[in-house]
C-alpha cells in the first residue's frame, strides 16, 4: 500500500520524462543448459517459471532492479541517492520509509550508501552507524546487495556490485553472515558467495553446508542444477561423439573440422577429479526431494556413460510415484515423461539393429509428443536427428531437423541426394512427417523447388521443367517458395495475404541480411529476384521467373547442337553459334544462380565452418565431398566464362570478337568477391592483360571499340600506347565494317544526285 | 616494453610476462634499424595468473611468491600450484582444484637485458622505466633492482 502510495507520489512530483537503464549486457558467455533434464519440474512454483529451458542464465539473468519500477518511480529514488549530499541522507531515509518493504533498487542504493558511507568515513577517527547497532562496513552493504537475490534475476547486478567492492577491499564472508537474521537470509547469502566462484564445484556445495546453509532450500536445488549444467556443458561435445558408449577407449577423437575451440571430458585431470567430486556428494547428500535427488544422480552417472547406474536411479524415481507422496497429478505425470525420456536418450547410445533403430525413432517421438509445450527444446529432437546421422538416415534426421537454425536447409540443400529428397517429398505429401508443426508452411513446395533446382544444375532441363510446372500448378507457387537459408521466423510464420499462403518470399530480405550490414556488390536486389529476375543482353532486358528461364535454357542449348549438328555451318550460322554462347554466359552470370548471395556473402566460408557440430557425425570425408559437389553445382560463374570464350572462338565477326573480349575483359578486371568458384587475382591479372592487348591490337577500328571500349577510360586510358600480341583462340578477322573513315565512291554520288534530281522535277511538274 | 612476451592464457609455459631469450628474437633484428630515440620499459612485478578447467579466469595481480606457500594451495612445479580447496585470495574466488601459476622476473635476467641494450641502442642517453614502482614485488627486490640501475649508470 505504502509502495503505491509512493508511486502516485512520484508521479505527481516528476511529470517529465526520464531516463531510466533497463536491460545490461556485459558480454558474459556462459551460458549452459541442461539438455536433457526438465529442471523446472523439481522447483517450486516460484522459481518454476524462471527456469524454463533449464538455463541458468536465464534463472539468473541480466536483470537491472530498473526493470520492477515505473521510470518515474526510478527517477526519485535515483535523484535522492545520487543528490542527497550525503549517503547517510539516502540510508535515513531507506530506513525511515522501505525498510519493510521489497523494492528492490532502494534496496540496491541502500546497499550502495552503505558502501559509499564506509568508504567515505574509512580514516575518520570516528565510528559511524548506520542504525543503533550496526556500524557501517563492506561486509554489511555486501549483505544488503547479497538480499536483492529473492529476486533471482538480480544476480548479475549483484555479482557486479560486489565486485566492484571486492576490487578495492577485502571482505571478510564470515562477518557478512552475521548479519543474517534468519535461515532464508544465511541461505541466500551463502548461494551469493557461492555463485560469485563462478564455476561452482563440489567444494563450493559443501562451504554452502558447513556454513549452516539449508541443502533444502530452492536456492540450493539451483546450485545444484547449475553444477550439473556446468559438467554437461564440459562433457557435451562427447555426449554428442560417436563413442560415447565406450567410456573406455582413450581420448575421444573427434572430426577435426569444426571441432578445435572445445573442450574434451578429458582435457585436464582437475575436470575429471572434480567431476568425481561432485558424484560422490550427490552420492552422500540427504535431500528431502527425492525426485530431484535421485534424477541429479541418474543424469550424472548418464554423463560418466554409466549407463546401468543412471538406469537404477532413475527406476527408483519411478518407484517413488508409484509409493504414496504428495506430488499433484501433473508434477508426477511431467516427472514419468522425464525418466521416460531420460531413459530413451540412453537407449539412443545402445542401438545396434535396423529394427531396433526404427523401434526407437517411433517412441522418441511418442515421447517428445507428450512433453508439455513448455518444457520443449531444441535438443530433444536433435537426439533423433543425431543417432540418423550416425546411421546416415538422411530423411529421419531432416524430420528431426529445423529450418530455425541452418540444419534442415543445410540437410536439403547440400547433404541431401535426390533420392533422399523425393522421399522426404512423399511423406510430406502423404502427410507422413513425424512433426509437421515444425516445418513451414509451405514445406511441400519447398522440397519440391529443391529437388528442381537440383535437376536444373544438374543441366536435367526436362525432370526441372516437369517440377517447375508442378509448382506452377498453384499459381503462387512458384513465385513464392525458396529455401530460408537464414534463419527468418517471419518467413516461417503464419499467413501473410490469404489462406494457407506463406509470407511473400524474403529474398531480398535474405539476401541484404548480412554480416557486415549495408549492400556490396553481391546481390543486384532490383533486378534479380529469385521469383522474377532479369538477364540483360546488351540493351535487352528480358524477365524471367525459374520456370520461363529454364525453358530458354533449354532451348538455347537445343539450338546450339541443331547449329553444331549440320555438316556444313555458314559464316552467319558461325556468328548465330556465337550469340547462343553469348547468351548462355548471360544467363549463367545472374544472380538467380548465385546462392552465395543468401547466405550473406559469406557461403564458402559458412558452408565450410558454420555446420551443426552434428554434422560431423556423417563423417569429415562425407561431409567434405558433399560441400565440394554442392560448390561445384553452384559454380555458374566459372560457366559464364567458359560460355564467353566459346563465342569468341566461334564467330569471325569482327564487332561481336570486340564485344565478347570487352565482356571477358570485364569480369577479369571485376571478378565478383562472392560468387563461388571466383577467380584468383593473380589469374584475373594476367588474362585482363592479355585480353587489353588483343583488343588494343586488333580491334581498335571497330565500332564497338569507338562507341563503348574507347569510353571506358579505366582499362584503355586515352594516349597510352599498348604493345600489340598475337591472338590466342580466334580466326582471322575477315570483314571489318567501316564506319566513320567510310569512302564514297564519285560515281555513287552522281547517281545520287540524278535521282534526287529526277524525283524533285516530277514533284514540281506534278504541283 | 620488454614485458608482456607472451599470451598468459596459455597453460603449458613457464613464464608470460619476461623472457629473455623470447625478448632477444623480437628485438635483434628491428633495435638498430629504429628511426627515433628510445625509452626502455622493463618489468617490475609479479603476478598469478589463475586457471580453471584448463583455462584462463583472471589474473591475481601484485601477489608475490610468498603468497601461494601456503597449507591452501599444493605445490605442483616451481611456480605452479593447486588449490586445495574454496577461499579467496586477494579478493580472487579460487575454486579447489583451480590451477595458480605464479609469474615474476628474475633480476639477473634483467641484467643481461640492460647489457644488451646498452650495447645495441647507440643513443647517447637511454632511458629506463621499470613499471611498477608501487608493486609488492619491486619493493621485495628493490635492492636487487638499486644495483641493477647503478650498474648501469
Amino acid at each position: 500500500m505504502k509502495k503505491l502510495f509512493l508511486i502516485s507520489i512520484s508521479f505527481m512530483l516528476f511529470s517529465n520524462s526520464l531516463q531510466a537503464c533497463c536491460c545490461y549486457d556485459s558480454g558474459q558467455d556462459d551460458y549452459h543448459r541442461l539438455h536433457y533434464f526438465m529442471s523446472q519440474i523439481f522447483l517450486d512454483s516460484e522459481l518454476n517459471n524462471l527456469a524454463i529451458d533449464g538455463e541458468w542464465r536465464k534463472i539468473l539473468k541480466k536483470e537491472t532492479p530498473y526493470k520492477f519500477i515505473s521510470k518515474k518511480y526510478a527517477k526519485k529514488l535515483d535523484s535522492l541517492y545520487l543528490n542527497s549530499g550525503q549517503p547517510n541522507s539516502f540510508i535515513n531515509f531507506y530506513k525511515n520509509t522501505y525498510k519493510d518493504s521489497s523494492n528492490i533498487l532502494a534496496l540496491s542504493h541502500y546497499a550502495g550508501s552503505v558502501f559509499n558511507l564506509f568508504n567515505n568515513t574509512r580514516r575518520s577517527d570516528s565510528i559511524y552507524y548506520v542504525n543503533d547497532t550496526i556500524p557501517v562496513s563492506i561486509e554489511f552493504s555486501i549483505y544488503n546487495f547479497s538480499m536483492m537475490l529473492k529476486e533471482p534475476s538480480m544476480f548479475f547486478w549483484i555479482e557486479q556490485n560486489i565486485n566492484f567492492i571486492q576490487n578495492w577491499y577485502e571482505v571478510d564472508w564470515k562477518k557478512v553472515y552475521t548479519f543474517c537474521q534468519n535461515k532464508e537470509e544465511l541461505d541466500i547469502v551463502l548461494s551469493v558467495e557461492a555463485l560469485l566462484y563462478g564455476v561452482t564445484s563440489a567444494a563450493i556445495l559443501e562451504k554452502y553446508i558447513e556454513m549452516g546453509g539449508d541443502i533444502n532450500s530452492q536456492y540450493f536445488k539451483l546450485l545444484l542444477i547449475k553444477t550439473t549444467a556446468e559438467f554437461e556443458h564440459i562433457f557435451e561435445h562427447d555426449l554428442k561423439g560417436n563413442r560415447y558408449s565406450h567410456p573406455n577407449t582413450s581420448h575421444p577423437t573427434e572430426p577435426k573440422l569444426f571441432t578445435d575451440s572445445y573442450t574434451y571430458k578429458f582435457q585436464t585431470p582437475e575436470i575429471l577429479e572434480s567431476f568425481e567430486d561432485y558424484k560422490k556428494l550427490l552420492s552422500e547428500l540427504d535431500i528431502k526431494n527425492k525426485f530431484l535427488l535421485h534424477t541429479l544422480r541418474g543424469y550424472v552417472a548418464f554423463l560418466d556413460a554409466d549407463f546401468k547406474k543412471a538406469r537404477q536411479e532413475y527406476k527408483y524415481v519411478e518407484k517413488l510415484l508409484k509409493s504414496p507422496n504428495n506430488l499433484s497429478k501433473k508434477v508426477k505425470r511431467e516427472i514419468k515423461i522425464q525418466i521416460q525420456f531420460l531413459n530413451i536418450i540412453i537407449d539412443s547410445y545402445l542401438i545396434e539393429t535396423e529394427k531396433s533403430y526404427q523401434n526407437f525413432i517411433k517412441n522418441l517421438s511418442e515421447i517428445i509428443k507428450k512433453i508439455p509445450k513448455e518444457y520443449i527444446k531444441e535438443s530433444y529432437y536433435e537426439v533423433g536427428r543425431d543417432l540418423a546421422l550416425k546411421r546416415k538416415d538422411l530423411v529421419t534426421a531432416y524430420q528431426f531437423s529445423t529450418f530455425k537454425n541452418k540444419q534442415a536447409a543445410q540437410l536439403l540443400e547440400i547433404i541431401m541426394n535426390e533420392e533422399n529428397l523425393i522421399s522426404i517429398y512423399n511423406i510430406v505429401k502423404n502427410k507422413k512427417l513425424l512433426f509437421p508443426k515444425r516445418f513451414p508452411v509451405n514445406h511441400e513446395y519447398i522440397i519440391l523447388e529443391t529437388i528442381a533446382l537440383k535437376k536444373l544444375r544438374k543441366n536435367d532441363f526436362d525432370s526441372a521443367i516437369d517440377y517447375f510446372e508442378e509448382l506452377n500448378k498453384d499459381s503462387l507457387q512458384l513465385g513464392l517458395c525458396q529455401l530460408p537459408y537464414f534463419q527468418d521466423d517471419d518467413f516461417l510464420g503464419p499467413v501473410h495475404y490469404g489462406e494457407g499462403i506463406p509470407k511473400d518470399p524474403s529474398h531480398d530480405k535474405l539476401a541484404i541480411n548480412q554480416a557486415y550490414g549495408g549492400g556490396n556488390d553481391c546481390y543486384d536486389w532490383y533486378d534479380c529476384r529469385y521469383d522474377k529476375f532479369n538477364v540483360k543482353y546488351d540493351t535487352i532486358n528480358i524477365e524471367y521467373n525459374k520456370l520461363s528461364f529454364t525453358k530458354d535454357l533449354k532451348l538455347n542449348l537445343e539450338s546450339i547442337e541443331k547449329i553444331k549438328s549440320q555438316t556444313e555451318i555458314t559464316t552467319k550460322e558461325m556468328n548465330q553459334l556465337a550469340r547462343l554462347y553469348y547468351e548462355l554466359s548471360c544467363m549463367y552470370r545472374t544472380h538467380f544462380w548465385n546462392y552465395n548471395c543468401i547466405w550473406g556473402g559469406h557461403a564458402p566460408w559458412s558452408i565450410r565452418h558454420r555446420y551443426e557440430f552434428s554434422f560431423t557425425l556423417l563423417g569429415v570425408d562425407f561431409i567434405t565431398k558433399k560441400q565440394t559437389e554442392y560448390m561445384n553445382q553452384y559454380n555458374s560463374y566459372k560457366e559464364s566464362i567458359d560460355y564467353l570464350k566459346k563465342a569468341i572462338e566461334t564467330t569471325n565477326n569482327l564487332e561481336d570478337l570486340a564485344k565478347y573480349n570487352f565482356k571477358l575483359l570485364e569480369e577479369y578486371k571485376n571478378p565478383p568477391r562472392y560468387w563461388f568458384g571466383t577467380i584468383s587475382d593473380s589469374i584475373a591479372e594476367s588474362e585482363s592483360i592479355i585480353i587489353t592487348q588483343k583488343i588494343d591490337s586488333l580491334y581498335k577500328e571497330t565500332n564497338y571499340f569507338k562507341d563503348v571500349i574507347s569510353e571506358c577510360t579505366d582499362f584503355f586510358p586515352k594516349g597510352v600506347k599498348i604493345k600489340k600480341v598475337q591472338t590466342g583462340y580466334e580466326k582471322e578477322p575477315v570483314n571489318i565494317v567501316k564506319k566513320k573513315n567510310k569512302k564514297t565512291s564519285p560515281i555513287i554520288i552522281l547517281l545520287i544526285i540524278g535521282f534526287l534530281s529526277i524525283v524533285t522535277i516530277i514533284f514540281i511538274s506534278k504541283k | 616494453m620488454i614485458y608482456n612476451l607472451r599470451k598468459p592464457a596459455i597453460l603449458k609455459q613457464l613464464n608470460s610476462i619476461y623472457d629473455y631469450e623470447l625478448a632477444i628474437s623480437y628485438l635483434k633484428d628491428n633495435l638498430t634499424k629504429y628511426p627515433m630515440n628510445l625509452k626502455i620499459a622493463l618489468p617490475a612485478f609479479s603476478w598469478g595468473v589463475h586457471f580453471q578447467h584448463g583455462k584462463m579466469k583472471g589474473l591475481i595481480n601484485n601477489t608475490i611468491f610468498e603468497d601461494y606457500k601456503e597449507e591452501r594451495f599444493e605445490y605442483i612445479k616451481p611456480n605452479l600450484f593447486k588449490s586445495k580447496t574454496v577461499f579467496y585470495l586477494k579478493n580472487h574466488p579460487i575454486n579447489k582444484r583451480d590451477m595458480i601459476r605464479y609469474e615474476a622476473v628474475n633480476p639477473p635476467e634483467l641484467r643481461k637485458m640492460i647489457k644488451y641494450l646498452k650495447k645495441n641502442i647507440k643513443q647517447d642517453s637511454l632511458e629506463i622505466i621499470l613499471f611498477s614502482l608501487d608493486s609488492k614485488f619491486f619493493n621485495k627486490n628493490y635492492n636487487s633492482y638499486e644495483k641493477i640501475i647503478s650498474d648501469f649508470n
